[in-house]
């Protein structure tokens, strides 16, 4: 369990400082497997539960949405490139330290040991995915930060082992999954649109 | 209870398989108005209903479903007139108003969702539905400004309800054994851990306060709200609002009051504050009724912070921005398809060229602005007697400032619109489907600034007692 | 008589280190390569040879090779490499100090022959090593941390045994050591070992004025560094290695050295040299890793069960 969700961390950083897009789709469907197994090493549920939770978390964030991106890049011939509208050094050294004040934040709620290891982890994933949507340029590394964001979110659920009912957990997961669909869509008929990708020339409303 | 779903859903379902926009519309008209009757039959019916543990419809659900329901029915009628105008003109197609029907009635399902929605987790996966269910509605016409508002609309309403699935975690770990059901958390708030419960609500005024349009989660409002057809702005603004609003005020119970009051405040004066500046530099009609609908969630917001006998006044508020809102919007859509523009400065002198629809919007103003005779006035000055008995003294006099400076705003919009001097255009004839429900609604307004029934009154401070803080 | 071995048996692996990672290289590019134990032969050559000295070097340049083989020995004699004894037990900042030792005198002897290119590599050795001190102050603190010692035997005898995927903190220490590796010993991806386009250099165009006796002293120099970080990374992952019978712990550390030989020239060949801009990310990247894997072991030691 601790070295998974070490494992899930040191995705997360590598999807923060990556800048291809590609390399950063194969982190996340890795990621999204690596999520399935978690609710497998919780011990405590029934094993049709767990079962069902791993095949829906399987098929939803390491096949279907890493899919969906794909198509997104290679239909639409988007670069390659992730830019961002600050360095890669700066990207590190941000991700590093809220890596670091994650950890300082959980413990200081008293959470320890490994529900600690595992709620610091689902929180730097939230902020990772979070800087990833606030300075990446490309609209597609806006989704990718948005399932990070999620993925993060997921995490530090299963860590801090809240549990939902079954249907519930599987709404939540078809919600996320029509919510990447969309915005999916979205990016077809924005980069038809306006034959780019770049959000910072996405900004004709304003005041 | 089930009939709840099951109308909004059959209009959907008609509208996919119907083969010209006018059935499609017909469906919707007919749905609408078979929810509507459903709920007045449940509201007849309560006060508590189940289904499970997941499903409830109190009195608090009532009170907004009838909201949904009876803006449903005046959209939809309005939307068959609308859409015929635009089909006519050329800006939109057959297929497209079609569809436009399949995702306004999958809308108000979700929001029917959101409101009988009993279980937190639940709620949450309703209120995502609406995010999901209402962007196809904002690039509708599949121009630039449109795919721009829906991506910003998407994004930043998902990281927001994100946010609020965070807020869910912690409510579910400070709850421990209690299950996650509103009652259940009411009837045991003591037992909750304060620490959590106070992180929860945190993350649920911010995550819900994206989709409310709390500022400074504000950001895509503005956009998505100008950009939607003109009757999926009234919804959007009129009731998806309330419902994220109503998100928010059933975890009340559960949360200390001192705690959750200054937060309250303090985002609903700032809530108030944005639209206050920027609202004198608006050029777009729709948008600056946007930053209309954010200042007055604003001050719903603020009102439910105030507490005390600010609330029921927030709760009525609730209905009075739902109606002229609503109204203002199918004026408004009916005007900028008749002048061919949204743009304030090329709308001048319409009470002069077509005197229903100037005297529609000058009282819709009037009515979103807070004055009397509108209903809205005693709403916002409930609020404001509620704040200043509530010893809140500093944010009732900024309120009153910033109310003073949107009347101003909005009062010489409406004025220059209504009654300035501009080139006279040649206007086609009015629409009668979409001015009826616009003035139905002015009157509605109207009655309630007149006279707000004692019995009805009592109901909201009873109201108000059960989204009471801990 | 442990402590005795402890230096020859360095000094006979570090060459062999080096002939392996550039055999695996030469099989991963379907080449046979000169065999293993060519770099023998190599310093064999280059210790009878005669040396050829710029006429502006000064002292500093004839100094610098014999002290940069002389730290060398003591900072391996401080690392265990096959026994938990070694003759020096040495505190680890004064270890990283012993490592930037060598190259300040590497890099003084590269500005002092005046040409363009030992000024080129020097500068550019300099700015790398700086970027990497935080990524190896941080990661020998995180072993101390783990090894409840500040001494660098003390702390690889002190890492608590068990399954491997049990510990993730040590996994993570020991890759950041290994990409420290690569950066401190000019590895591809940070630099090319085997090029000969000087503008590419770092390492080897600040060593390109020596010649003879001062060259296989600094190429003897740099395998021993090489073969002490390989020890440290096998030591931290396989802890029970350092505590065999000494029959048995020759060969395991041969072994050790040559797995780290193969893994080394696996990575040398997947990746391509990386743009010097992009070594400062893959340093502060390595520091990062670091600064988890201390974070992670201070999540609590019921964390690492």
């Amino acid at each position: 369990m601790n070295t998974l969700t070490v494992l899930l961390l040191l995705l997360g950083i590598h999807l923060a400082v990556t800048e291809r897009i590609r390399p950063a789709i194969r982190s996340l469907a890795i990621q999204g497997a690596l999520l399935s197994l978690l609710p497998l090493s919780d011990s405590a549920g029934e094993t049709w539960r767990a079962a069902t939770l791993c095949l829906a978390t399987f098929s939803v964030k390491s096949v279907a949405i890493p899919v969906i991106l794909s198509r997104a890049v290679s239909k639409l011939g988007i670069g390659q490139e992730s830019e961002a509208l600050i360095s890669t050094k700066a990207i590190v050294l941000l991700t590093g330290s809220l890596a670091l004040a994650a950890f300082l934040i959980c413990s200081r709620f008293g959470l320890a040991g490994q529900e600690l290891l595992g709620a610091a982890a689902g929180l730097t994933l939230i902020f990772s995915g979070l800087l990833t949507m606030t300075t990446r340029v490309k609209a597609v590394s806006q989704v990718i930060g948005f399932v990070v964001l999620e993925n993060g979110i997921f995490l530090f659920g299963a860590a801090s082992g809240s549990a939902f009912s079954l249907p519930i957990e599987l709404g939540i997961f078809l919600d996320l999954f029509v919510a990447v669909f969309l915005m999916g869509i979205l990016m077809f008929k924005i980069q038809r649109a306006f034959t780019h990708m770049d959000v910072r020339k996405i900004h004709t409303l304003k005041d | 209870m089930e009939f709840l779903f099951l109308f909004p859903f059959s209009a959907a379902v008609a509208a996919l398989l119907a083969r010209s926009p006018g059935q499609a519309a017909a469906g919707s008209i007919l749905g609408a108005v078979g929810l509507f009757a459903c709920t007045v039959r449940q509201a007849l019916a309560l006060p508590v209903e189940v289904r499970g543990e997941f499903l409830r419809l109190d009195e608090l659900g009532a009170y907004f479903l009838f909201i949904v329901a009876g803006v449903n029915v005046v959209c939809s009628v309005y939307s068959y007139g609308y859409f015929r105008r635009e089909m006519e003109g050329g800006h939109i197609g057959p297929s497209k108003t079609r569809m436009y029907h399949v995702w306004i009635n999958l809308f108000v399902l979700s929001m029917v969702l959101v409101v009988c929605a009993h279980h937190l987790a639940l709620q949450w996966i309703a209120v995502e539905a609406t995010t999901l269910f209402s962007a196809p509605l904002i690039y509708l016409h599949g121009d630039r400004k449109g795919m721009e508002a829906a991506w910003k609309y998407l994004l930043i309403c998902s990281v927001g309800i994100a946010f609020a699935f965070l807020g869910v975690i912690f409510l579910s770990r400070a709850a421990g054994d209690i299950p996650l059901t509103f009652s259940a958390l009411a009837a045991g708030r003591e037992k909750l851990d304060p620490r959590f419960v106070r992180l929860a609500f945190l993350f649920f005024l911010v995550g819900y306060g994206t989709k409310m349009g709390l500022a400074p989660m504000h950001t895509w409002l503005p956009d998505a709200h100008s950009q939607a057809p003109a009757p999926a702005s009234a919804m959007l603004s009129g009731v998806l609002l309330n419902c994220a609003l109503l998100a928010v005020l059933r975890v009340a119970p559960a949360v200390p009051g001192a705690y959750a009051s200054p937060l309250l405040i303090l985002f609903g004066i700032a809530s108030i504050g944005v639209p206050a500046l920027l609202a004198a530099v608006q050029r777009d009609l729709k948008r600056l009724l946007a930053f209309s609908s954010i200042e007055n969630m604003g001050i719903i917001v603020l009102g439910i912070g105030f507490g005390g006998a600010a609330r029921p006044a927030a709760l009525l508020h609730v209905l009075n921005h739902s109606i002229a809102k609503v109204l203002l919007f199918l004026v408004a859509g009916d005007i900028i398809l008749r002048f061919g523009t949204q743009r304030i400065q090329r709308i001048r002198g319409i009470f002069r060229q077509t005197p229903l629809s100037g005297f529609l919007l000058f009282g819709g103003i009037l009515a979103i602005a807070g004055s009397p005779p509108f209903g809205g006035f005693w709403s916002e000055f409930g609020i404001l007697v509620g704040g200043i008995a509530g010893g809140h003294l500093t944010a009732s006099l900024i309120y009153l400032v910033l109310l003073a400076v949107l009347f101003g705003s909005f009062l010489v919009y409406g004025s220059d619109m209504a009654f300035g001097e501009g080139t006279p255009r040649k206007l086609t004839a009015p629409e009668l489907w979409c001015l009826v429900p616009a003035a139905a609604l002015l009157v509605c307004s109207l009655w309630l600034g007149l006279h707000v029934p004692s019995g009805f009154y009592k109901a909201l401070e009873r109201l108000s007692t059960t989204i009471a803080f801990s | 008589m442990t402590i005795a071995l402890h230096i020859p048996l360095y000094l006979v692996l570090a060459p062999l280190l080096v002939g392996v990672i550039r055999k695996t290289k030469a099989f991963l590019s379907c080449r046979r390569g000169s065999p293993v134990w060519q770099p023998y032969a190599d310093l064999w050559k280059l210790f009878r040879r005669g040396i050829v000295r710029s006429r502006t070097a000064s002292w500093v340049f004839d100094l610098s090779a014999p002290v940069v083989l002389g730290t060398s020995l003591v900072l391996v004699s401080a690392t265990p490499l096959w026994s938990r004894g070694v003759p020096l037990s040495m505190p680890f900042i004064l270890y990283i100090y012993l490592m930037a030792l060598p190259r300040f005198f590497q890099t003084l002897a590269g500005l002092d022959t005046g040409s363009a290119f030992g000024g080129l590599g020097a500068s550019r050795e300099a700015g790398v090593s700086a970027m990497a001190e935080p990524a190896l102050v941080l990661t020998l603190c995180g072993l101390a941390f783990l090894g409840n010692s500040d001494a660098v035997d003390g702390m690889l005898k002190g890492i608590p045994a068990g399954r491997l995927l049990w510990r993730p903190e040590v996994i993570l220490l020991a890759g950041t050591l290994f990409l420290l590796l690569l950066a401190e010993n000019s590895r591809i991806p940070v630099d090319d070992p085997a090029t000969h386009l000087e503008l590419t250099m770092i390492h080897e165009a600040m060593v390109l004025d020596h010649s003879g006796v001062d060259l296989g002293m600094i190429q003897l120099a740099s395998a021993l560094r090489l073969t002490a970080f390989s020890a440290l990374i096998t030591a931290a992952l396989f802890p029970g290695s350092l505590s065999l019978p000494p029959a048995l712990a020759i060969p395991s550390a041969a072994a050790r050295i040559a797995v780290s030989g193969v893994a080394i020239g696996v990575v040398e060949s997947a990746m391509a040299r990386m743009r010097l801009s992009r070594v400062a990310s893959y340093l502060l990247v390595a520091a990062t890793i670091a600064a988890l894997a201390l974070a992670v072991h201070f999540a609590g030691p019921e964390a690492t069960s």
